[in-house]
């Protein structure tokens, strides 16, 4: 009989312990990780009898995790992609908003304005408030400049703070890894299966696969490695701590705590940081600084072979400075190479108005500053006004004798000379391939004006006769004749005899060893990138310097060439400054919305994934509830049935008494 | 076990479904409301650089109307002192024939060469003129006034000599295409011949002795000067023409080019309204199947 109260009891016990595995289960239906268990059934060992095997009632022989590995890592991959792609976007859409290139306050649209800025100067190159107007612009764009390149900065350091907090996410998940790997030992070698442990494991595996991509390795003892392509983090219950680096050039490297070996990750919200931080913005960096030196160098090259309204400098200093006086100009440390060339430097004599050309040849392998120099003070100097070239501080200053005044135009000497007594002006601006010299010679002798025939022949430096021009009756005297290239001559009346003859240097490059926009002389901007451009100090303190023309104050000859820079198809990189621009707006664009995208498909793989993990893993209350009701009635079953033995046995009992 | 649903699925899938659907008319309505397609780059990466390559051409073809609309106001000015000057020289023509005749005594050539004095300093002071601070005549000088006198004693004016230069001043009005929008004085003047032979025609009026034969020279080369800069009139009209021409042309490609930053740039109001129509009408749905499905669960039905 007492065999009989024993199976009740297993039916009842058994149902009993299957609830509480059903009801650990519902209560666990929104736990996070949380893997459904369900018990398993067996028949006890039965009694063997002569009739047979008599069975002994139930038991509950084990709690099962359904759980599916293989699933558990396709989780754990697309949690450190889904990282990677959420931080992407993240920062992506942080950089479309500091570039903001489709907005008003975008580089775009400074430089615009800039260019416009030129553009109304060339209109009215003698206005002051136009000049000043024009300041403003450039401020603007190289305010923009710096602006952007200081928020590229805050970002960095934003984001060095947020791989410091994830490293550190990332050692306290590893030691709470390493703690479970012990308990989770510990239990089995006492043969217990720590479900909820495990439970908690994996859970804590998933987040850590979310900053860094791993792979999990399990040991017949019931730990787990995690392994990274740089090395394990946890190994058994040892763990490896990490910590961050940046060296001497700038690159931000994952290390271990004594940064003795360095990590590199696959995937997950640390590499997306790293990434951005080692190349992300060090490529839009790299771009904007291409941008800005590439404008300073063009700007500046063709402002500083331009006059401002007072038409020339009594004396000058150099901004840029020189590693060494001595060292050849190629290997001197400028920011610009200067090539090698000839620089002309115009004197002026203030009252007479009279022009002395001067040239001054460089080879930048071999000269030095110091050469310059000798060579400035050797070259231009006499009667026409003493230029003197001195060094300071390994900065080059020019100065001229009271009286004169000095520039680097490139205008055309407008009294070239006289051919007998007739006295030739030139006007215009030469607009030749290269720089060169015309010789103008009579043809034959006789009145200006007035002798049948008379002609004046002109030849370039290759002894080319580039124009033959009629002086004779046909030409008014004081009139002007087109020579070539944009060059004018009148000669007033007087005679001329064959032979007579006089040269002008035609120039279209005042300056082609670049040197003076190297140095920093006369020139529109200072600095050297997009993190230090800025209008020079010279022109923002007095707008009158800034160089529109070549000569006169109504001269707007260097103002259209400034102009000209903005369709500059060859400006930079083969195009314009402005579509460059373009072009970096619209690649910061297509790799945001490549990132979108990206995240977009991952959350819904990463969903997927979690469905089909719940049809396995998760917990179904309707199951449970079902489970929970057949537990109940086999309770209740078994209950009745002790009761029924109760009955047998009191029927028993009383029937002998 | 075949295919278990459970309730966290149920809840996951319309949760993201319902923010998918959220997320849609959130984008919807960003273009409705700025009324662009285009609202960063990452909308339409090929797009924005279109759209900024063509405002970049837009804008300059306003530089080149706003140079074009100075340019024509500079031409004009100028035109219209040319004009002035022109017809004091006709004057000039016809008080020189006047004087001209025998019959004339020394008296009547005293008036009409003090007449001539009138006229010469009325051309003077055109050759002057200055638009807004700037002297027409002075080439690239044009802070200085293009022309000096010199006075005899009695005031009259004994000669005129130049201060400009020979530069032409230009404005880019187009690509590559540039126009010139001042006449430097020199040459208008003939280098200065126009005012010395009208100097000599009052000095040869004014003189003890007529010679007739003279003046008949000195006239010939006026009018000579005078042909010279009624030329340069003519040149310097037709100027005005062609910028009426560039203006309508500018204005046409500006037309052109904003219609395309438009047609690249802005929201197709129509087709966006029927797509919010379409996703407010599949938000609903979504909502509603949401709520009949995570509401029931077995327990409604146990006792």
């Amino acid at each position: 009989m007492s065999s009989d109260l024993q199976i009740g009891l297993s039916g009842i016990l058994t149902a009993q312990r299957s609830m509480l595995v059903t009801s650990h289960n519902i209560s666990n239906a929104n736990t996070k990780g949380y893997t459904k268990q369900s018990s398993v059934l067996a028949a006890r060992n039965p009694t063997i009898t002569t009739a047979g095997t008599l069975g002994q009632g139930v038991e509950l022989v084990k709690i099962i995790r359904h759980k599916d590995d293989y699933l558990n890592s396709r989780l754990r991959d697309i949690s450190s992609s889904i990282g990677s792609a959420s931080i992407k976007s993240q920062y992506l859409k942080e950089l479309e908003t500091v570039f903001n290139e489709t907005s008003d306050s975008s580089l775009n649209n400074a430089l615009s304005s800039f260019f416009e800025g030129i553009n109304d100067l060339s209109q009215y190159p003698e206005d002051m408030s136009i000049r000043s107007t024009f300041l403003e612009n450039a401020n603007t764009l190289t305010d923009t400049f710096r602006r952007i390149v200081n928020e590229l900065d805050q970002m960095k350091t934003f984001i060095k703070q947020s791989i410091e907090n994830k490293l550190s996410d990332v050692n306290t998940i590893t030691s709470n890894i390493a703690n479970i790997n012990k308990q989770i030992a510990s239990l089995k070698t006492k043969g217990i299966e720590s479900n909820d442990l495990l439970d908690k494991r994996e859970a804590l595996l998933h987040d850590l696969s979310k900053l860094t991509h791993i792979t999990v390795n399990t040991q017949n003892n019931g730990m787990v490695d995690v392994m990274t392509p740089g090395g394990s983090l946890v190994s058994g219950t040892n763990v490896k701590s990490l910590t961050f680096d940046i060296d001497t050039s700038g690159t931000l490297s994952i290390t271990d705590s004594e940064k003795m070996s360095k990590f590199t990750f696959k995937t997950g919200e640390i590499k997306a940081l790293q990434d951005f931080y080692n190349t992300t913005i060090a490529n839009y960096d790299k771009k904007l600084d291409t941008l800005a030196s590439g404008i300073i160098k063009d700007v500046n090259r063709i402002h500083s072979e331009g006059v401002g309204l007072s038409g020339g400098f009594t004396s000058i200093k150099s901004i840029n400075s020189v590693s060494s006086s001595t060292a050849a100009l190629n290997t001197a440390g400028l920011t610009i190479t200067p090539s090698t060339g000839d620089m002309y430097i115009t004197v002026i004599n203030t009252s007479t108005g009279a022009v002395t050309k001067n040239k001054v040849s460089v080879n930048v392998a071999t000269n030095s500053l110091t050469d310059v120099k000798n060579a400035i003070n050797a070259t231009v100097s006499g009667t026409a006004g003493n230029i003197t070239a001195s060094i300071a501080d390994n900065k080059l200053q020019i100065g001229v004798a009271t009286g004169y005044k000095f520039n680097f135009s490139y205008a055309l000497d407008p009294n070239p000379g006289t051919m007998g007594t007739s006295t030739a002006s030139v006007s215009g601006v030469y607009s030749g391939q290269s720089n060169d010299t015309y010789t103008f010679t009579a043809l034959g002798s006789g009145t200006i004006g007035t002798t049948s025939g008379l002609q004046v022949e002109v030849k370039n430096s290759g002894g080319t006769v580039v124009a033959t021009l009629d002086v004779g009756s046909t030409y008014t005297a004081g009139n002007t004749l087109n020579v070539a290239n944009g060059v004018s001559l009148s000669l007033s009346s007087g005679s001329i005899t064959t032979g007579d003859t006089f040269s002008l240097n035609v120039i279209n490059d005042s300056d082609t060893t670049n040197l003076l926009a190297a140095l920093g002389i006369n020139t529109f901007f200072s600095g050297s990138d997009a993190s230090n451009i800025a209008v020079s100090t010279d022109v923002s303190n007095d707008v009158s310097l800034i160089a529109a023309s070549t000569g006169e104050v109504g001269n707007n000859t260097n103002a259209l060439r400034l102009a000209a820079l903005q369709d500059d198809t060859s400006a930079i990189n083969n195009t314009t400054f402005a579509d460059y621009l373009h072009q970096i707006a619209s690649s910061l664009g297509e790799e945001a919305s490549n990132a979108y995208k990206s995240e977009e498909s991952y959350d819904v793989i990463e969903t997927s994934l979690e469905n089909r993990r719940d049809e396995i893993s998760g917990v179904s209350v309707d199951e449970e509830l079902v489970n929970l009701v057949r537990y109940q009635q086999a309770y209740q079953a078994s209950a009745k049935y002790i009761s029924i033995v109760n009955g047998l046995m009191d029927r028993l009992l009383s029937t002998l008494g | 076990m075949p295919f278990r649903i459970t309730q966290e699925s149920l809840n996951r899938t319309t949760l993201s479904n319902i923010n998918l659907n959220y997320k849609k008319i959130q984008g919807i309505q960003e273009k409705l409301s700025s009324g662009k397609q285009i609202n960063r780059p990452s909308d339409d990466p090929s797009g924005t650089r279109k759209v900024l390559g063509l405002r970049a051409e837009e804008l300059q073809v306003q530089q080149f109307l706003d140079n074009t609309e100075t340019a024509k106001e500079q031409i004009n000015y100028t035109s219209n002192t040319l004009e002035s000057i022109q017809e004091l020289f006709l004057k000039i023509k016809d008080l020189a024939i006047q004087a001209g005749n025998d019959t004339l005594g020394q008296s009547d050539r005293n008036i009409i060469a003090n007449e001539l004095d009138e006229l010469l300093e009325s051309v003077l002071q055109n050759a002057n003129t200055d638009n807004n601070g700037r002297y027409i005549f002075s080439g690239t000088k044009t802070l200085t006034s293009a022309f000096t006198a010199t006075r005899d004693n009695n005031g009259n004016i004994s000669s005129v000599s130049y201060n400009g230069n020979n530069e032409e001043i230009k404005y880019q009005i187009g690509p590559n295409t540039f126009i010139q929008i001042n006449l430097p004085g020199g040459k208008l003047f003939q280098d200065n011949k126009a005012f010395s032979t009208l100097i000599s025609l009052r000095d040869a009026l004014k003189a003890s002795t007529f010679d007739s034969a003279a003046f008949s020279n000195l006239r010939n080369t006026f009018d000579a000067a005078a042909n010279a800069l009624s030329t340069e009139v003519t040149k310097f009209g037709a100027k005005a023409n062609r910028l009426e021409m560039t203006t309508t042309s500018l204005e046409n490609s500006q037309t052109a080019l904003k219609e395309l930053i438009s047609y690249t740039e802005d929201a197709d109001v129509a087709s966006l309204i029927v797509d919010l129509q379409h996703q407010e009408n599949v938000l609903q749905s979504s909502l509603k199947t949401g709520a009949m499905v995570i509401q029931q669960t077995l327990l409604d039905f146990l006792r």
